[in-house]
């Protein structure tokens, strides 16, 4: 209809306009728009935000007569018009941030996420209702950062706090992990995010972020650790009842020891004149038998304990020595010769050594149950520990029959070979590795291999 | 002669010890070397063996020693109560098997009784020394002769079999019975089947 008009709006100019006659040809469109509405004169401007975008034009007209537009006139209604263009461009922005509001609460709200911001000057937060409903805080309670590290477990406040004065002194952003103690006496756990917006003059002016109850989650990490344990332990208690004719061993020679050398001692102590010397000497045996089968007992409490890893330097070939002792009796009943090659110069590791010699034994033992269909003398397992590149390795080897042409099957969980294994025996072992920041793969030399850098 | 042969050190003296107080003559050992380097055949002795040796099976050991014709009786020890182990060993002629830890009563009973064997196999075996000695004496003729009087067959068939007179293999037969040592043909016959004359034709040096 004012094609000419738009134009010049669009060019953010004012259009004064005394007489249709004045009206440049091109108008010719807008001039008879004007006819059709009876328009004598008029006076158009356009309303501009502060950034110079067209929200519209307002007009001015006259119907009865014609009439000129004033320098100091048009000067004024111009002032209008500006006023007019703040009004609605605020409008708009308000109704705009409603909107966004509205939707980021609706967001929050579907991922259970409480919003907030806490004033630095006052200390005092706004939050969104859900936030309200995760801490347990009343409809209408004024919320103070103290409230609410009031509600936080006493022995997680302090990190809380330090957290919180770290991030406004940095301006950065903040993540962290908590325990609330709920009036009703639940405890959740929370996780926070943030981060701090400055003020014009550049001060931290707030902190801004988003809650979230992870206590599920955090129940079901906590699940999973304890299924990884228990698997871990049923394993152990596998590997025990495949030790258990090992261990019966263990205990039987110092107890065979005890028996022959006490029976000897009666013997003796019934005869004319007994041979008491000898007897000193068979008691001191006894003793020493009794404290090695103690030591058997020791080394199993050891070995099959679960509990947390510590960490400690220790020598990998003293770790492998030690589970050794510990299956002598095993190997020798299967018929099994080590062949060890280890290092001298091993520098130590950092480990834990309970989880490293239940990696050994379990190693160990699959060697030598792969050798299990081997003819006598050709069951030869291998030991090996050396030093490559700077890393630690060690293989266990055996001359089984080999291995299967995808060896990352065998460190595939419920996988197993054997009739009564459970298929977790590598599993646990490579994740005992992966805890210790090594690597455990298997390799098929012409015979089976497996290795262990740490 | 008790020869003791387990590869634990603190076993093996407790083990002498209880012997030694019951009277008995024993020898320690704790490697199958060290003891086949000691055992002489010509004792009259047993063996009590632990059958998990870390360089040879203690059946191995066993079968060894047969082998080589050895009179030695062997009690078995055992750390499990390994039930197909015990049978063959059994089976193989072992004396006694006995679990670990072993009590005394039973090892001194065990030990008595495979001495006793002993004594009875050496005797059998000095017995079969001095026949096998008298059977290298026999001409290769007097020794075909033998088989075939110990086949059962009569002179006169001998002699048509050798092709000679039946006089010839009657003059034989009485040096066989001479040199031989036996009075009658029930003797030879018992003694030929002892030493495994006549069952093939010349296994016997």
């Amino acid at each position: 209809m004012f094609p000419w008009c738009l134009k010049q709006l669009l060019a953010g100019k004012a259009i004064p306009v005394s007489s249709l006659d004045a009206l440049p040809p091109e108008a010719g469109r807008d001039r008879e728009s004007w006819l059709h509405f009876g328009i004598k004169s008029n006076l158009t401007f356009p309303l501009l935000t502060a950034g110079g975008q067209l929200l519209g034009g307002v007009s001015f007209n006259t119907v009865r007569k014609a009439r000129s537009w004033p320098e100091e006139f048009v000067t004024r209604l111009e002032l209008v018009a500006q006023i007019f263009a703040n009004a609605l461009a605020r409008q708009r922005a308000d109704q705009e941030l409603c909107e966004s509001e509205a939707r980021l609460t609706l967001a929050a709200d579907a991922a259970a996420a409480g919003l907030w911001r806490l004033d630095l000057a006052t200390q005092c937060f706004w939050i969104t209702n859900k936030a309200r409903e995760l801490f347990a805080f009343g409809a209408d309670e004024v919320v103070t950062f103290d409230r609410f590290l009031s509600l936080v477990h006493p022995d997680d406040r302090e990190m809380v706090r330090q957290k919180v004065q770290q991030v406004v002194q940095c301006k950065g952003e903040i993540q962290v992990e908590y325990r609330i103690l709920r009036p009703d006496g639940r405890l959740r756990w929370m996780k926070s995010q943030g981060r701090v917006h400055a003020g014009s003059s550049g001060q931290p002016d707030y902190l801004m972020g988003v809650t979230v109850d992870i206590t599920e989650q955090r129940l079901a990490e906590l699940e999973g650790q304890r299924l990884r344990d228990n698997l871990a332990h049923l394993t152990r208690v596998n590997t025990l009842g495949a030790l258990s004719g090992s261990l019966a061993h263990e205990l039987n020679q110092p107890l065979g020891i005890i028996l022959s050398n006490a029976q000897a001692a009666q013997e003796m102590l019934s005869q004319e004149p007994p041979d008491t010397a000898e007897v000193q000497a068979i008691l001191t045996d006894i003793v020493k038998a009794d404290r090695r089968a103690g030591e058997v007992i020791e080394r199993l409490r050891a070995l099959f304990k679960g509990g947390q890893a510590s960490l400690q330097r220790l020598s990998l070939n003293a770790v492998i020595e030690e589970v050794l002792r510990l299956i002598h009796a095993e190997l020798l009943s299967r018929g099994i010769t080590v062949l060890r090659e280890l290092a001298s110069d091993l520098p130590p590791v950092l480990g834990d050594r309970v989880q490293l010699q239940q990696l050994a034994l379990n190693l160990i033992l699959n060697a030598a149950e792969a050798m299990s269909a081997n003819a006598p003398g050709t069951r030869r397992l291998h030991l090996r520990t050396m030093l490559h590149l700077n890393q630690v390795r060690a293989s266990v080897r055996d001359e089984g029959e080999g291995l299967p042409a995808d060896v990352e099957r065998l460190f595939q969980p419920l996988y197993t070979t054997k009739p009564q294994g459970l298929g977790m025996g590598l599993v646990i072992c490579r994740s005992v590795v992966g805890a210790h920041g090594g690597r455990l793969w298997a390799e098929t030399h012409p015979e089976g291999r497996r290795r262990v850098p740490l | 002669m008790v020869y003791l042969l387990d590869d634990e050190p603190d076993l093996v003296k407790a083990l002498t010890r209880l012997l030694r107080a019951k009277r008995f003559e024993v020898r320690a050992f704790t490697s199958v070397r060290a003891f086949l380097e000691a055992y002489r055949p010509e004792d009259t002795a047993c063996l009590v063996l632990d059958v998990a040796m870390p360089e040879l099976d203690g059946l191995e050991l066993q079968r060894r020693l047969t082998q080589q014709e050895s009179p030695l009786p062997i009690i078995f020890l055992t750390g499990h109560g390994d039930i197909p182990m015990s049978v063959r060993a059994i089976k193989a002629g072992a004396a006694d098997f006995l679990t670990k830890p072993v009590d005394a009563a039973a090892l001194v009973a065990a030990v008595r009784a495979a001495l006793q064997l002993g004594e009875t196999r050496h005797a059998t075996f000095a017995e079969t020394r001095t026949w096998k000695a008298r059977l290298a004496r026999l001409t290769p003729r007097e020794r075909e002769v033998m088989e075939h009087v110990v086949a059962g067959r009569l002179n006169k068939q001998i002699a048509a079999d050798l092709g000679t007179g039946e006089q010839n293999i009657k003059l034989h037969r009485a040096h066989v019975m001479e040199k031989m040592g036996v009075e009658s043909l029930a003797d030879l016959v018992r003694v030929a089947g002892r030493l495994g004359v006549g069952r093939s034709t010349n296994n016997e040096a």
